[in-house]
């Protein structure tokens, strides 16, 4: 996307941007006024367009495997969740801070489906975010990862489409936005994922990735 | 990431970002999101603090001088009969864009807009006092005008306290084809549609040099 002249001017000045807050945004949806549903995030203040491409296609375009691999782990993940009092959903939009609210591709939340209140949840609920990633690598791995690691999210997975790896991220330092550890999965691995009541499950990567 | 400003760049290289639309915006305000305080502009899709601050080393706020020079502004224009005026509100320039000109000379009758905020083609003249703004307003401001074809468009220049008028828009390459530098002494000269020829001197526009102590 080439920069817009006027949007380069205003980014040449950032402290006149005036950052959309999250109590805005969840009005901006309540009241209709953006269109509930929409692949739209809100990252540091500003309205985002979510990436689920397979590397081709407009922005709006949702690539098939990225479809099929979501939809795996999300199965997976609420037959893993059940009985475990933590439950898993696609899609679901998470306060991440003040100016940001991130929908990851699967989400595992502490709690029983039914508890939701009607207000987003907040990272401190959240045990695991996964992103799903082949046009987005890139920028899920500097950003997201960063805000994810920021809000005291303990697991971040990256599920990398272009190399067919699963990376895990996991014990997270708020104050330098970063995961202490980081390990590559492939083919023939396991990811490991700790529930609320300290059981250890595993998902193969050949269940995700096949 | 290091800077906001690396990352702010970044995030326009590699994501779409989505414009709110002037719909929206107007929703927005109408809703009282930011309550009133802060002047708040939509620039293509992006939200934007208005810069109304004397001097940079104020914190954001409302500058005396430049409140100043709207109201002597508007006193001019009233005397003169010009009454469709409206001060620091949205004019409904482009799809993307609401910008809140310090003062604008609409089309009258005032009433029109009631219902809806006035469009390029009803707005006769802009008028921005500058002083800490005063490069954004002469050189960033200037284009966005042009474009949409505001015939006239006026900058009070607080801190050389002279009066900039551009006329003869070209939209299509975004400037203004005349550019008039007024000075104490000189006299305003506005050809309004529906008000016929405006003079005012250019000594009733700007407001005491001094900076308060």
């Amino acid at each position: 996307m080439t920069a817009n002249p006027f949007v380069q001017s205003l980014m040449e000045h950032p402290d006149y941007l005036v950052p959309i807050r999250v109590d805005q945004y969840q009005h901006m949806l309540e009241t209709g006024i953006l269109p509930e549903g929409a692949p739209i995030e809100l990252i540091d203040g500003v309205l985002v367009r979510k990436d689920r491409r397979d590397g081709e296609g407009g922005i709006m375009t949702v690539g098939k495997r990225h479809r099929i691999v979501v939809t795996r782990l999300a199965t997976l993940l609420t037959m893993l969740c059940q009985s475990h009092d933590c439950y898993s959903a696609s899609q679901q939009p998470v306060i991440i801070s003040d100016t940001d609210v991130l929908e990851p591709d699967v989400t595992v939340i502490q709690g029983h489906l039914g508890d939701e209140s009607l207000e987003h949840p907040d990272a401190s609920m959240v045990l695991l975010v996964v992103e799903v990633a082949h046009s987005s690598l890139s920028f899920d791995r500097k950003t997201k990862l960063l805000k994810y690691a920021a809000a005291g999210v303990p697991r971040t997975w990256i599920v990398n489409l272009v190399d067919n790896t699963i990376e895990n991220y996991e014990d997270s330092i708020i104050e330098t936005s970063r995961y202490r550890s980081q390990t590559v999965m492939s083919s023939g691995d396991v990811c490991p994922l700790t529930l609320p009541d300290g059981t250890v499950v595993e998902i193969a990567v050949d269940e995700i990735l096949s | 990431m290091d800077t906001y400003q690396d990352y702010s760049t970044k995030l326009v290289e590699e994501k779409e970002l989505v414009r709110i639309t002037g719909e929206q915006f107007d929703q927005m305000v109408a809703a009282g999101i930011w309550g009133d305080h802060s002047p708040i502009e939509l620039w293509d899709g992006f939200l934007r603090l208005k810069n109304c601050r004397d001097w940079e080393d104020e914190s954001i706020g409302h500058g005396d001088r430049h409140a100043a020079a709207i109201r002597r502004f508007a006193r001019a224009l009233f005397r003169q009969g010009v009454e469709s005026v409206q001060v620091q509100l949205p004019i409904a320039i482009d799809q993307f864009s609401r910008p809140e000109p310090d003062l604008s000379i609409l089309v009258p009758p005032l009433e029109q807009y009631d219902n809806r905020p006035p469009t390029a083609a009803d707005v006769l003249v802009a008028v921005e006092c500058g002083s800490s703004s005063l490069h954004f307003d002469l050189y960033e401001r200037a284009p966005v005008l042009a474009a949409a074809n505001i015939p006239t468009y006026i900058v009070v220049d607080l801190v050389h306290n002279i009066i900039e008028m551009f006329s003869n828009p070209n939209a299509t390459q975004s400037c203004y084809e005349t550019r008039q530098t007024l000075r104490d002494g000189d006299q305003l000269v506005l050809v309004l549609e529906s008000y016929g020829t405006v003079q005012i001197p250019i000594t009733d526009l700007l407001p005491a040099t001094e900076k308060p102590q």
